[in-house]
């Protein structure tokens, strides 16, 4: 059952994959709804469907069948253009590799994704260098990612995909890559965000530090949801 | 039911309210990526630069040589006896008999030398005759002149090889083989017999005053200048003449003066450029033309397919990032725009170093000129062809712009081949491509 001011809302959500093989049910007929303000571990061995569903609430890839319903949108009828429209006004994204833009400083990184939306110059700018800054990152504004730790990287992957204020932050593995001095930092960082500005987070994570911070656990195995 | 449960049934979000995600406004940040990612591969980059540079300093210089050898193989060529431009009766080129003349031919020829572009008009008029001296004769062309502008405007009256050009109302201007076939020298006599217009037999007693040697055989064997009007008056022409000989500014701008000076002319005249008065010159440098073009293409296609495979591989290495980009909102079309841009720029650098290479090289040709090796075959060569002793490149709007202009074309399509492949992805397709 969902509740009202549910930001994602998935209904017998599937998804297989056609290999040479067989055919790989990533995902079985998942129903999972992601309330405002919830921080949401997606927990489960490799295989079981959680970065898969990640990517499906993120608009990323379409469903074999069911549809995701995202901030009231459902994205089964959008048009990819639309799709495109939605992850940059609606979602913001923090991946396990960073992946930022490595020619841009830091500052440009997180301006970058205003600008795609339209922002006029000085008001991007003041929006960027704030996002920065509440993620400590203020005095390394000029740096390229090359410049920056695997941690600060991450973190201005953060400032990138909240700049846009979005109603949903999806992060895949975003400790994966960091030891466990930053990842705490990091998901202090999340906690945070959650807490304070009330940014609803889907994350899909191995880490039992994630999930420890996380306000729900869902365990997939096997394409479907084990326990909640 | 919750907001989003309902909302499974809700409309799609409106596209039309993205801001810059493809459009005009994000330029400035394509362009500045753009021509940062250029220094992520530099010696890649320098390597796509260099072909586009080298291409275009190639083709641009040779092209400058090219225009500089067609302007002067027209010059010489023409500048001997031809002209740029002839007015002529309607069927005089076809049929060159002795009554399809022009009317008033002197009068014409000083309305023609004072329009636009024209630096000089002179009437000629032109019989087959017999030439003898003594016991000998030989078949020759006769061409009556007037011998003040002849010289003005050709380089026949400067090649006398003996003697002075047509002092005297009966004075002849002899080819020198010719004069040599005949036995005559400068003071001999000559006489001339032929067809007056009327059908009568025409005859002209004249004195050898000048031998001329232009290097050509044929006009060296077989041609003799006459004053115009010893010409008229023997052959009963009077006023008329079979050509009025144009030059203009220079031979390449002659087709398009002539055009412009055609519908000036009376009825009964029409105008011919040097195109149709020597074909074997326009034929010669369409030849030309064409077979360096091939070369031209060649080259430069060989270069767009090396772009093409420096851009195969940047998308290759950059699919993860372009996954990335299509994940927060960019859309596919602003990525190849990107790429675009990248093209743009690899062409531009190009293009800056190419065309200052050739700047560098042409230049100093074109203001002093460069000498044709002297050997017997280039001495053959230019005999035939009628090339003069130093040639001089132009670096006009044409070799500055082609291969620049083709280049841009194919570096931009050499982009946009493998950034295509850019509207097929799909995020987590492109995203998984670094795993």
């Amino acid at each position: 059952m969902t509740e009202v001011g549910d930001v994602v809302a998935c209904r017998a959500l599937r998804r297989t994959f056609e290999t040479d093989a067989v055919p790989v049910h990533a995902l079985r007929g998942v129903d999972f709804d992601l309330a405002a303000g919830e921080w949401v571990s997606l927990a489960g061995p490799s295989g079981s469907g959680k970065s898969t569903l990640l990517h499906l609430v993120g608009g990323l890839d379409r469903p074999t069948g069911g549809d995701v319903a995202v901030d009231g949108v459902s994205l089964a009828a959008l048009s990819n253009a639309a799709l495109s429209d939605l992850r940059l006004r609606k979602i913001g994204f923090v991946f396990q590799a960073y992946n930022l833009v490595p020619v841009l400083s830091a500052l440009e990184n997180v301006e970058f994704i205003l600008q795609l939306q339209g922002v006029a110059a000085a008001e991007r700018r003041r929006r960027a260098k704030d996002a920065l800054d509440a993620l400590g990152l203020g005095d390394m504004a000029g740096r390229r990612p090359g410049e920056l730790s695997g941690g600060q990287q991450q973190r201005v992957a953060i400032a990138r995909a909240i700049v846009t204020e979005p109603v949903l932050l999806l992060a895949d593995e975003p400790t994966a890559n960091l030891d466990t001095g930053t990842t705490v930092e990091l998901l202090d960082v999340l906690r945070d965000l959650n807490r304070s500005r009330g940014v609803t987070i889907l994350t899909a994570t191995h880490d039992p530090a994630v999930m420890s911070y996380t306000t729900r656990r869902v365990n997939l195995r096997d394409g479907g949801i084990a326990t909640e | 039911m919750s907001a989003a449960a309902a909302s499974l049934a809700a409309p799609p979000l409106a596209t039309g309210e993205r801001g810059a995600a493809g459009g005009a406004s994000a330029l400035p940040l394509l362009t500045r990526v753009a021509w940062r990612n250029l220094g992520r591969r530099r010696l890649r980059t320098c390597m796509s630069v260099a072909g586009i540079g080298f291409a275009i300093l190639l083709v641009s210089t040779f092209t400058a040589l090219q225009t500089g050898v067609y302007g002067a193989w027209i010059d010489t060529a023409t500048g001997i006896l031809t002209g740029h431009a002839q007015v002529q009766h309607p069927d005089y080129q076809d049929d060159p008999r002795m009554a399809n003349v022009v009317e008033d031919a002197a009068a014409l020829a000083e309305r023609v030398a004072e329009l636009p572009d024209v630096v000089g008009a002179t009437p000629r008029a032109e019989a087959f005759a017999l030439v003898s001296a003594g016991e000998r004769s030989f078949g020759a062309l006769v061409l009556g002149v007037d011998a003040a502008r002849e010289a003005e405007m050709f380089a026949l009256p400067t090649q006398a090889a003996a003697g002075e050009y047509l002092p005297n109302p009966d004075s002849a201007y002899v080819g020198e083989t010719l004069a040599a076939n005949l036995g005559v020298a400068v003071g001999d006599g000559v006489l001339v017999l032929g067809s007056a217009a009327e059908g009568g037999l025409a005859a002209l007693a004249l004195n050898v005053d000048g031998i001329f040697a232009t290097g050509q055989a044929d006009l060296d064997r077989s041609l003799l200048q006459v004053p115009l009007a010893a010409l008229q008056s023997a052959f009963g022409l009077e006023d008329a003449a079979h050509r009025v000989v144009v030059n203009t500014t220079s031979g390449e701008r002659a087709p398009s003066v002539a055009a412009a000076i055609a519908p000036t002319l009376p009825a009964g005249a029409r105008l011919l450029d040097w195109r149709t008065l020597m074909p074997e010159i326009e034929q010669g440098i369409r030849f030309d033309r064409v077979t360096a073009d091939m070369i031209y293409w060649l080259l430069m296609l060989l270069v767009a397919m090396s772009v093409v495979n420096a851009f195969m591989m940047t998308v290759f290495e950059r699919t993860p990032e372009f996954g990335m980009l299509l994940a927060v909102g960019m859309r596919p079309n602003a990525i190849v725009g990107l790429l675009l841009m990248e093209g743009l720029q690899v062409w531009a650098l190009g293009a800056i170093c190419g065309l200052a290479l050739c700047v560098v090289v042409v230049v100093p040709l074109q203001i002093v000129g460069f000498a044709l090796p002297d050997n017997e075959a280039m001495r053959a060569m230019n005999e035939q062809m009628m090339m003069p002793e130093r040639l001089h490149p132009e670096l006009g709007g044409k070799a500055l712009l082609q291969a620049p202009l083709v280049m841009l074309v194919g570096t931009l399509f050499a982009a946009l081949i493998p950034a295509l492949r850019v509207r097929r992805m799909r995020p987590v397709e492109a995203l998984r491509a670094e795993e």
